[in-house]
């Protein structure tokens, strides 16, 4: 009778640990994504700012004449 | 019985507007053209007098940048007892392109066909000059010349480019203004600050960024959002206008070349002027001819194509012999 708590007992440990680590890594990857996502906007709106802009030693290629 | 005529009616409709659509095709291939890639950019800036401006500027300033280092070249050219009348005219035409330019009208309605016109012009005129110098030196000469004329060309039109300078940040703060209003913030004391160059236009970006980032989701989507409408709509106007600027681009061509010839006869004290007046009837002759696609060149000046192989990567059409222009692809041709 013991030994069959223990091992009830064991079983349940180990399904709580299994639980708690595929919590914990799914939700890092919820966070890694969000991080991304985050990033992506601020360098997409960075870029479309940019194409708005002229750099101030633009000038125009006519090619060389050697 | 009645069905089988209405379809056979329909189909006869249809088929009468073929030819149509086939005669339409013809007529654009012979006159228009299509505008490259970068010059289509160059013009997404010239929805206003303000942009147009920057952009016939920046082009002046490369034509005079290239008859300056034209003009350096030949005086070396000289110093070796060579012909140099091939160059002096591709600088002569390059002079009358100059005053086009120079003397065109950034508000007017036509400035973006201006633009391409000069460009495509300039482009082809430097290209000759350099497929000609090409022809009759070797690769080691040609680092020779080039070494001897870079001390030369490092501090040349200091003025002009100070002068667009100060019209690009004038630009970018007009930008700068329209991106802080579309954000909903108004931050015209950074805006006047780099407008005196006490700040730099990354640092303006960067407290754009800055700003973004602690923004929330909503407000970062509809912005971006906001930016990309902006960008269409300047994209879609510059499609718009080089959609125009091709339309009619070789008749322009004509029309401008036969204002240069009539320009050259009255260059009466310039001692190339025949043969200037020359070299333009010859081009108007290409332009002129039926079905002429302009790029076989042929001005008969004697200097054969010497393929350009170094480092050209013009996308207009030339052939051998000192090809004066491919209309094809006009305004381009990054080197």
């Amino acid at each position: 009778m013991k030994k069959i708590l223990l091992v009830i007992f064991g079983v349940m440990i180990l399904i709580v640990s299994i639980v708690l680590i595929v919590h914990i890594s799914t939700n890092e990857s919820v966070m890694d994504y969000q991080s991304d996502e985050e990033i992506n906007i601020v360098s997409e709106i960075s870029t479309e700012v940019d194409t708005l802009l002229l750099e101030e030693n633009d000038d125009i290629d006519i090619g060389e004449m050697i | 019985m009645k069905k089988i005529l209405n379809i056979i009616i329909v189909i006869a409709i249809l088929g009468s507007l073929l030819p149509l659509t086939y005669a339409d095709d013809v007529m654009n291939s012979s006159n228009d053209v299509e505008i490259d890639a970068e010059t289509q950019q160059q013009i997404e800036i010239m929805n206003n007098g303000f942009g147009a401006e920057i952009r016939l500027l920046q082009l002046e300033n490369a034509i005079i940048k290239n008859i300056n280092m034209g003009n350096e070249i030949i005086s070396i050219l000289n110093e070796y007892d060579m012909n140099v009348t091939n160059f002096e005219l591709i600088l002569a035409e390059f002079e009358l392109v100059k005053q086009e330019l120079q003397s065109a009208d950034h508000n007017s309605s036509d400035a973006v066909n201006v633009f391409v016109d000069l460009k495509h012009d300039a482009v082809n005129l430097s290209k000759e000059f350099r497929q000609t110098l090409r022809a009759l030196f070797n690769t080691s000469m040609l680092d020779q010349i080039q070494n001897q004329t870079r001390n030369m060309t490092n501090n040349q039109d200091g003025n002009l480019s100070q002068h667009i300078q100060y019209k690009i940040r004038h630009y970018n703060k007009n930008q700068f203004q329209k991106i802080y209003q579309l954000l909903g913030e108004n931050w015209s004391l950074l805006i006047h600050r780099y407008q005196n160059g006490t700040m730099t236009q990354s640092q303006l970006k960067q407290n754009i960024t800055e700003s973004i980032k602690q923004a929330g989701k909503e407000k970062q989507f509809n912005f971006l959002a906001l930016l990309k409408q902006e960008k269409i709509r300047y994209k879609i106007h510059a499609q718009y206008n080089g959609q125009n600027s091709g339309i009619g681009f070789q008749q322009r061509q004509e029309n401008r070349l036969k204002g240069r010839l009539m320009r050259a006869e009255n260059l009466s004290d310039n001692p190339l002027q025949t043969e200037l007046m020359n070299r333009l009837r010859l081009k108007i002759n290409a332009t002129e001819t039926p079905g002429n696609d302009d790029n076989q060149g042929g001005q008969g000046n004697g200097n054969q194509g010497s393929g350009d192989s170094k480092n050209d990567g013009s996308s207009n059409g030339h052939g051998g012999n000192n090809g004066h222009g491919g209309p094809q692809n006009p305004g381009g041709g990054g080197q």
